[in-house]
């Protein structure tokens, strides 16, 4: 009796053994088969750079990564930890300052809240100004005329290989951007914004990342996360009282390609989104007291902030431009911004 | 500038003055001063051979010219020395050079290379002096940037509408630009803009303070 038993476990354990190894064999088999197959995917489709930036598109949205980027302007740099996380259509993103003062950014979707030192924190109130993007632009591309893509080889990256993406501004309007992205995932690894005279105005890249399965949503969400939201900030663009209700603005002059890009539902808006699918400013337009930025441009980095007073009979306004343009074509909108008075209104 | 100051200079540059001409040098209010040390300086590079760029130079040919230039050394008059003064251009012409029988020219050479070398100097210094002052003048600017929270950036269109003024922020201003930039962010959140960049820009904003 016992031998059989004994021959029968050590029947069960040979089978066992055999079966595991085999299992063993065939998922690095086939692991190995996929790599191939993605490594000559990438080969054989030649990708372009159109491919690419939808590629990087869908990637930031999509993928759930943990990772720290140094992020630097001229003389200065910042570095930020940043999670990001993807779950059936909700998307969140938590970055925190390692340099300097903590500081943390939370994004649930379009909503950006700020939280500095002391608690503070810093949210754009959504009742007030709502922006529900069209949708025909969510997935937009820079055309053709304006910005020239190219790919220009790989290289290495952080040990990951990427992919190296040009794209070059085809008028002074704009500025051109050099992008590194990572050949595995698609994700942006490291930019580069540069004006016309090749300075760099902005420079971006990862020092270290991962790519979690998954990421919990307490890790990235502020409530979660105990962020006491006491103060709420008054949204910076607050229309003139004494204006017209149904005021509404517009910018006489834009760059070309440019087209605005926000829907506010809301009758006299005094918010202005313009994009050409790559470089966004936005104008504010205020009750000129109540505005306190400098005269003429401030700039940092890539970002310009263009403050214009405007006094046309009685109305007296503030615009402020403020986005990642050349100075000047902040000036030229800023300067052509003007009412448009709804019917009815005096 | 006397004699006895230059030799002062060329000792101090070759760490070999005393006392009392480092004295000398320090206290000369000499408008040549600077001039002179600059000079001396790149001749003792040039003579210990550290900068490869001159000493690829290669004047054997040139001065074969110049020589041939000179159709009766013996009547050029006494020999000098090559004066290696700041108006170089002017000196450093055959005529400058010592006026050595043919039969002396395997020394002359010698002479009239540095002399040759003395104008390429001079001609350099003058170049590479006007390269410091514009480098100083950035070094200092570029000094007061790096004071100020925010880079300041000097902008020239080639129109003629006017420049836009550049502004640094106090506080308040630093505020407000901070929630503008808040908004901008969420604006920018769609297409290409997508990514962390928006949220970069927030984030590095607060890293200074803001």
């Amino acid at each position: 009796m016992r031998s059989k038993l004994v021959k029968r476990r050590r029947l069960a354990s040979l089978l066992c053994t055999a079966l595991c190894s085999i299992t063993l064999v065939g998922t690095s088999a086939a692991w190995a088969q996929q790599e191939a197959a993605s490594a000559s995917i990438m080969q054989d489709q030649q990708l372009s750079a159109k491919d690419w930036l939808a590629r990087m598109q869908k990637a930031a949205v999509e993928t759930n990564y943990r990772g720290t980027f140094v992020f630097s302007r001229g003389d200065m740099s910042s570095t930020v930890k940043i999670l990001h996380r993807y779950d059936q259509g909700l998307e969140q993103e938590r970055l925190t300052q390692l340099d300097g003062e903590m500081g943390e950014v939370f994004r649930s979707n379009a909503e950006v809240m700020c939280v500095l030192p002391n608690n503070r924190v810093v949210k754009v109130d959504q009742d007030k100004f709502s922006n529900r993007v069209v949708s025909a632009f969510s997935d937009f591309m820079p055309k053709h005329a304006l910005y020239a893509l190219e790919t220009n080889g790989s290289d290495r990256l952080i040990g990951r290989s990427v992919q190296r993406i040009s794209v070059k501004a085809q008028d002074p309007h704009r500025f051109n951007y050099y992008l590194w992205l990572d050949q595995a995932t698609g994700l942006l690894l490291k930019s580069t914004v540069n004006d016309v005279d090749g300075r760099v105005l902005e420079h971006f890249h990862y020092s270290s990342i991962e790519f979690p399965e998954t990421l919990t949503e307490a890790e990235v969400n502020p409530i979660k996360l105990g962020v006491q939201v006491k103060q709420k900030m008054l949204p910076s663009a607050q229309k003139d009282r004494r204006w017209p209700g149904e005021i509404n603005w517009r910018a006489a002059w834009l760059p070309e390609g440019y087209e605005r890009i926000n829907q506010s539902s809301q009758a006299g808006q005094n918010v202005l989104v313009y994009s050409d699918g790559l470089a966004t400013f936005s104008v504010f337009v205020e009750p000129v007291e109540s505005n306190l930025m400098p005269q003429g441009a401030s700039i940092v980095g890539a970002t310009v902030v263009y403050f214009h007073k405007v006094m046309t009979g009685e109305h007296h306004y503030g615009v402020t431009v403020l986005g990642e343009v050349p100075a000047k074509t902040a000036m030229m909108v800023a300067e052509s911004v003007q009412p448009l008075m709804a019917a009815g209104a005096k | 500038m006397d004699d006895r100051l230059k030799e002062s200079i060329s000792a101090l540059v070759d760490d070999e003055a005393n006392e009392l001409e480092v004295q000398r040098v320090l206290n000369s209010r000499d408008e040549d001063l600077a001039e002179t040390w600059m000079r001396y300086h790149q001749i003792r590079d040039v003579i210990r051979s550290s900068d490869p760029e001159i000493m690829a130079i290669d004047i054997r040919d040139s001065l074969a010219l110049e020589l041939a230039d000179i159709d009766d050394l013996d009547a050029l008059g006494e020999p000098g020395t090559v004066n290696l003064d700041g108006a170089g251009e002017q000196k450093a012409r055959p005529a400058a050079l010592a006026p050595f029988k043919r039969s002396r020219v395997a020394g002359f050479v010698g002479i009239a290379a540095s002399g040759v070398l003395a104008l390429f100097l001079a001609t350099q210094f003058q170049q590479s002096l006007q390269r410091e002052h514009a480098q100083e003048q950035l070094a200092q600017t570029s000094e007061l940037e790096q004071n100020s929270a925010l880079e300041l950036a000097a902008l020239n269109t080639d129109e003629s509408r006017d420049p836009v003024v550049i502004h640094e922020f106090n506080e308040e201003q630093a505020k407000r630009f901070n929630e503008y930039l808040l908004r901008h962010a969420e604006h920018s959140s769609f297409g290409l803009g997508r990514g962390v960049m928006p949220l970069a820009r927030v984030a590095s904003v607060n890293s200074v303070g803001i």
